[in-house]
């Protein structure tokens, strides 16, 4: 019990950081009305993959069936890639290196991703080996 | 009940969980200290090999002439590569080879890009003449197999141009010649060039901002001036400093340059080097404490473990077993969150420190884990020393008769 809900509450905080943190708390790139960078759509891609683990977590917290919860831990590990590939590949950031999405928002959102996916691969695997007890 | 399950490794792993808070507590004091002296460390060696990195660029007891009021624009090109663009007028540089003292001259011109969109931040260029060049050119050479000759550039480690590629500044497109190793300083975000070329940059930029009035071929932005041998630094400095003419000097000794970026970064190696060694001590003191208060509690458990017939030795082992544990999770936890935070977040790090800040190389960085590992390791084993000490001058019997009243 006790483990599902701080393992619920880690991954809604990552879900509302990994949604939130490209447009207030890490911010990228100011918009001109020039040109729309990259790393804007990526925040905006975010928000969606964000708000999804923040979901799934709180799911987790509400589901006592361990085949149940390993579903949600299989889902958020991909969730997890996802936020890591939005600004890594498939959508990206700025290429210069000195520009504010470059410093803070490429590494938050990479580190955010990483612990999501690494959370809940083990949470994965701790339920898969409950469920085979 | 199998035969595992009195191992030593067992019933501290259960002795911890029997007390989450207390162990929680103990290993957070450890994760931190764990974290201040891998994280610090990193950051203390990273501003060290920065220092280093500039002293090797800057270094020797060379003068750089510059128009008066922009000292701090220059040492913001050298130390962060803030983009600046700003005029000398020609005529300086005969007249300062007629100083008596003054062995070599070579003029730079710095040119800073516009800012086109969103996603271009300004660049500097920096032009240089490689025929008389004696500051960049040691170095340069010393990474490069060629310098850069006219429409060729070479590109600090920041900008992200492979060899062979074509970048283009005010539409004239230069063949980048190489891309530099990180240098933790300005020049990461620098783009050399001959001085022709960034003179006809400049004339560029002159018309793009309509000023007829100046014609690029006669503008540097700074002189450096190499002195002789027996001569004083200082008086060169000063005869400089009255050179007339259109354009008021000031001169940056680079050593002054040098000794003001050390000073900055002294502050900083110091506040590492106290609040570590400050952690180290209050953690070994509170774990100290927290095991030699908890041993008394628990004396009743270790008669009862004696009457079941475990050694002392056992015993030791068993509190040393607990303290290791705690240890073990406290330090690996406190290295990789240090380790997530200093590496992926070290550019903004850097920018944030405004000193020059380069990553050490991977064999001391590897050595630094596995110090930073056994000190933040060491301090729960350490701490058992004082209760392992009174386990020894314990008697069960009175322990147990003790503990009857």
């Amino acid at each position: 019990m006790k483990n599902r809900i701080f393992t619920a509450l880690f991954f809604v905080a990552a879900g509302i950081l990994i949604a939130a943190g490209p447009l207030h708390i890490f911010g990228v790139c100011e918009p001109t009305a020039q040109k729309t960078m990259k790393c804007v759509w990526t925040a905006r891609a975010e928000i969606g993959v964000g708000t999804l683990i923040a979901l799934l977590g709180a799911t987790l917290a509400a589901m006592p069936p361990v085949a149940g919860r390993l579903g949600l831990s299989i889902a958020l590990t991909l969730a997890g890639c996802l936020a890591v590939l939005l600004p890594e590949t498939l959508i990206g950031v700025c290429g210069n290196p000195m520009m504010q999405c470059r410093l803070l928002t490429y590494p938050a959102l990479l580190l955010l991703g990483s612990l999501v996916a690494a959370v809940g691969l083990v949470n994965s695997l701790y339920l898969f080996r409950l469920l085979k007890r | 009940m199998g035969y595992n399950h009195l191992s030593t490794y067992f019933i501290a792993r259960k002795n911890l969980a029997r007390r989450p808070f207390r162990t929680a507590c103990l290993a957070t004091l450890v994760t931190l200290l764990a974290f201040t002296l891998f994280g610090g460390g990193i950051v203390y060696f990273s501003l060290l090999r920065g220092l280093d990195s500039i002293a090797d660029r800057l270094g020797g007891d060379a003068l750089i002439v510059v128009p008066e009021g922009y000292e701090r624009k220059v040492q913001g090109v050298y130390l962060r590569g803030d983009p600046s663009t700003f005029y000398l007028d020609k005529s300086v540089l005969a007249k300062i080879g007629q100083i008596r003292g003054v062995k070599d001259i070579s003029p730079q011109l710095f040119v800073a890009t516009l800012k086109e969109s969103c996603c271009s931040l300004p660049v500097q260029l920096i032009g240089f003449d490689p025929r008389t060049d004696f500051s960049i050119k040691p170095w340069l050479a010393g990474e490069m197999a060629a310098l850069p000759g006219p429409g060729e550039i070479i590109v600090g480690n920041m900008i992200e141009a492979a060899p062979g590629e074509t970048l283009e500044f005010f539409n004239q497109p230069y063949k980048v010649l190489g891309r530099l190793a990180k240098t933790g300083m300005g020049y990461d975000t620098t783009v050399f060039m001959t001085i022709q070329d960034a003179q006809k940059l400049l004339a560029r930029q002159l018309a793009y901002k309509e000023i007829t009035n100046l014609s690029a071929d006669n503008l540097l932005s700074s002189i450096n001036v190499n002195v002789q041998k027996d001569y004083d630094v200082a008086i060169i400095g000063d005869k400089l400093r009255k050179i007339s003419g259109p354009d008021k000097l000031s001169v940056i000794v680079t050593q002054n340059m040098l000794g003001s970026i050390k000073s900055s970064a002294d502050k900083f190696l110091t506040l590492i080097y106290y609040s570590a060694l400050a952690l180290w001590l209050l953690a070994l003191l509170v774990l100290l404490l927290v095991f030699s208060l908890t041993f008394n509690e628990r004396l009743r458990e270790f008669a009862i473990y004696r009457t079941l017939g475990a050694s002392r030795r056992k015993l030791y082992a068993l509190i040393f077993s607990e303290a290791a544990l705690l240890s073990l999770c406290g330090a690996s936890t406190g290295i990789l969150l240090a380790a997530l935070l200093v590496f992926p977040f070290n550019n903004y790090i850097s920018q944030t420190l405004q000193i020059p800040y380069l990553l050490p190389a991977w064999p001391k960085i590897a050595v630094l884990l596995a110090a930073s590992f056994t000190g933040a390791f060491a301090v729960g084993p350490l701490a058992t020393l004082f209760s392992a000490r009174k386990l020894g001058q314990a008697e069960t019997y009175t322990v147990l008769r003790e503990n009857e009243i």
